[in-house]
């Protein structure tokens, strides 16, 4: 009788708290790293040309320091070549008039490399930033450099910096600014000091 | 007492039974219909403004519209480097303007059809996104902001709060949902765009 009320208790607390639970689940606890990632931020870029053919060349060389320098976990070499896995820098176009970068992660599958989602573990990313979008903003060089650097920062395995945030260069939209004290907390969380 | 007791516990047992009979039905129907069987979501760098005021200074045109085909009978496109890395991915779809909120000196006042391109696409049962947007679903009116693009043609912007549904519907779609954060976000953003608009119903 009284494993028989038991149950029927346990029966009724299980159902009116599972939904409770399942709404109090902090699934967007870590929204500014990325679930995802390389393996190490220890990690090759090669520029494409049409990087020098826009005249992006320093540009991407500065986002790439600026972030070379939040952490000794977090080293992206410029290669000359392609061969290999290393991330690939692209100006492109798109048609999609407010959007102004997209990093394309990539993993090996069944022998060939297939796009993968930002919340899987990835081989190497693509980059891109788009040429004509930039032009129609007026970009100004600093908003290029950051522009390049948000893009950066999700190769390392960062994600969006929510807008009600705190400063962060992987906040989305426009900005002049380089990783900030939140976005090296970050990546430090990511990726170690 | 007693056999109100068990009553209860087998009413319980009884709706949950049904619930679950009734997601288990819903997830197999949407898989048997959807066109994809993957969806990829990448991250990007676009707008994104949660000010309705804001938004509307910056955007071109906003109108109350719908989209008249289905997600994969649109029209999908990618556009691949010459080393066939992704460049950039969208959707053209077709809309008819029920109302327009607000239009620059050259769109036509009685144009009632349009074609946007929308920040989402399909390729080989992959549907291809970037930061969780979710695509128009066939005739749910939704109010749509939209700037020309550099090849002349009106383009969605501001992802998931770049069109707002006008009924109480949350954005989804087959394998993808806003997560808690997101749909916070879009919930106040829609209820100030209904009230800019005065479109509250």
């Amino acid at each position: 009788m009284r494993i028989a009320k038991s149950i029927k208790k346990a029966l009724i607390l299980s159902l009116v708290l599972t939904p409770i639970a399942l709404q109090c689940a902090p699934s967007d606890a870590n929204a500014v790293r990325l679930l995802g990632g390389r393996p190490t931020a220890i990690q090759d870029v090669w520029y494409s040309d049409s990087v020098s053919s826009y005249g992006y060349v320093a540009a991407l060389d500065e986002a790439r320091f600026r972030w070379n320098d939040t952490s000794s976990k977090v080293k992206i070499t410029r290669v000359i070549s392609s061969a290999g896995t290393p991330d690939k820098y692209y100006v492109g176009v798109s048609e999609i008039r407010t959007r102004w970068g997209l990093q394309t992660p990539y993993k090996l599958s069944s022998g060939s490399y297939i796009t993968a989602s930002n919340n899987e573990t990835w081989a190497f990313s693509t980059m891109s930033i788009y040429y004509n979008n930039m032009f129609l903003d007026n970009f100004s060089p600093e908003e290029v450099i950051s522009n390049a650097g948000h893009e950066f920062g999700h190769s390392i395995g960062l994600g969006e910096t929510p807008p009600s945030g705190p400063s962060s260069l992987m906040k989305q939209g426009v900005q002049s600014i380089g990783p900030t004290s939140y976005d090296i907390s970050e990546i430090r969380l990511k990726r170690g000091n | 007492m007693k056999k109100k007791s068990k009553y209860i516990v087998a009413s319980l047992l009884t709706v949950t039974i049904l619930a679950t009979t009734a997601i288990v039905y819903h997830n197999h129907d949407s898989a048997s219909t959807t066109p994809y069987t993957k969806v990829t979501n990448l991250s990007a760098n676009s707008l994104k403004l949660q000010d309705i005021d804001q938004l509307d200074d910056y955007v071109e045109l906003v109108v109350v519209g719908y989209a008249t085909e289905d997600f994969s009978d649109r029209e999908h496109k990618i556009k691949a480097y010459g080393d066939g890395y992704l460049q950039d991915f969208s959707t053209r779809t077709n809309i008819k303007i029920d109302k327009i909120l607000k239009k620059p000196a050259d769109f036509p006042e009685d144009q009632k059809e349009l074609t946007i391109i929308e920040p989402v696409s399909l390729q080989d049962e992959e549907k291809i996104t970037a930061e969780n947007y979710i695509e128009l679903k066939k005739d749910e009116p939704s109010v749509i902001f939209l700037m020309k693009n550099s090849f002349g043609d009106y383009s969605l912007v501001n992802d998931n709060l770049g069109k707002i549904i006008l009924t109480d519907e949350d954005p989804e779609a087959p394998m993808q949902s806003l997560t808690k954060a997101e749909l916070s976000e879009y919930d106040a953003f829609r209820k100030s765009v209904l009230e800019k608009y005065n479109l509250n119903q």
